[in-house]
């Protein structure tokens, strides 16, 4: 392994998007609330197309965990992890949780009419 | 162990992952099989949440890796229920 490899993890994921058309308010707002932030709530239901917004996030939590596992970081609750996005437009990942604000997080996220994927990298300073 | 809650239990189970309950045993595994993926265990989870009126930690949500830890980890929490 290159010398200094092992302080990055990377992760991918991909989700169906009609999986998340099922997860309206009010009736699935507790699973809502376990997976995603009322931030990224009020986000995703202010789109026109909230199931490709929640599914793209979802699919960015999942790969954030596995680039988490693969550098042995124990896992956290879904909801202490908020995909925002910046001023221009670009997936940011704000860590709720204070255990986790050393690691730096590249982000990138795709969708196509049925589909949603995450790439992530992540790198911490030891 | 009280059978009638696990009973209970299994049918939660295969209700929420769409399984026959001939399908599902002690271990029935997380991942092993394509109805049982990490979105449809947070389904899992926040249905046994709503019936039981209960709240999972972490810790217990992931150590639910195969059916029998399952219907520990919910025993668990209902305790004498």
């Amino acid at each position: 392994m290159f010398k200094g490899l092992e302080n990055f993890g990377v992760g991918v994921d991909i989700e169906s998007i009609d999986r998340f058309k099922n997860y309206i308010k009010p009736f699935e707002e507790r699973l809502l609330n376990k997976i995603f932030t009322k931030t990224e709530l009020n986000y995703c239901f202010s789109t026109d197309n909230p199931a490709s917004h929640l599914a793209v996030r979802f699919a960015a939590k999942e790969a954030i965990f596995k680039a988490l596992n693969s550098i042995k970081k124990s896992m956290i609750e879904y909801n202490n992890i908020e995909i925002l996005n910046d001023e221009a437009g670009v997936p940011i990942v704000n860590f709720i949780i204070k255990d986790l604000r050393d690691y730096s997080v590249k982000l990138s996220l795709s969708h196509s009419e049925n589909n949603a994927i995450a790439f992530v990298i992540i790198g911490v300073e030891k | 162990m009280n059978i009638d809650r696990d009973e209970e239990i299994k049918k939660i189970f295969c209700d929420v992952l769409g399984l026959n309950e001939s399908d599902v045993n002690d271990k029935t595994t997380y991942n092993s099989i394509e109805e049982w993926d990490s979105l449809r265990h947070l389904e899992l989870i926040t249905k046994y949440e709503e019936f039981y009126s209960l709240e999972f930690d972490m810790d217990d949500i992931i150590g639910m890796e195969n059916f029998a830890k399952v219907k520990s980890i919910v025993n668990k929490y209902l305790g004498n229920k």
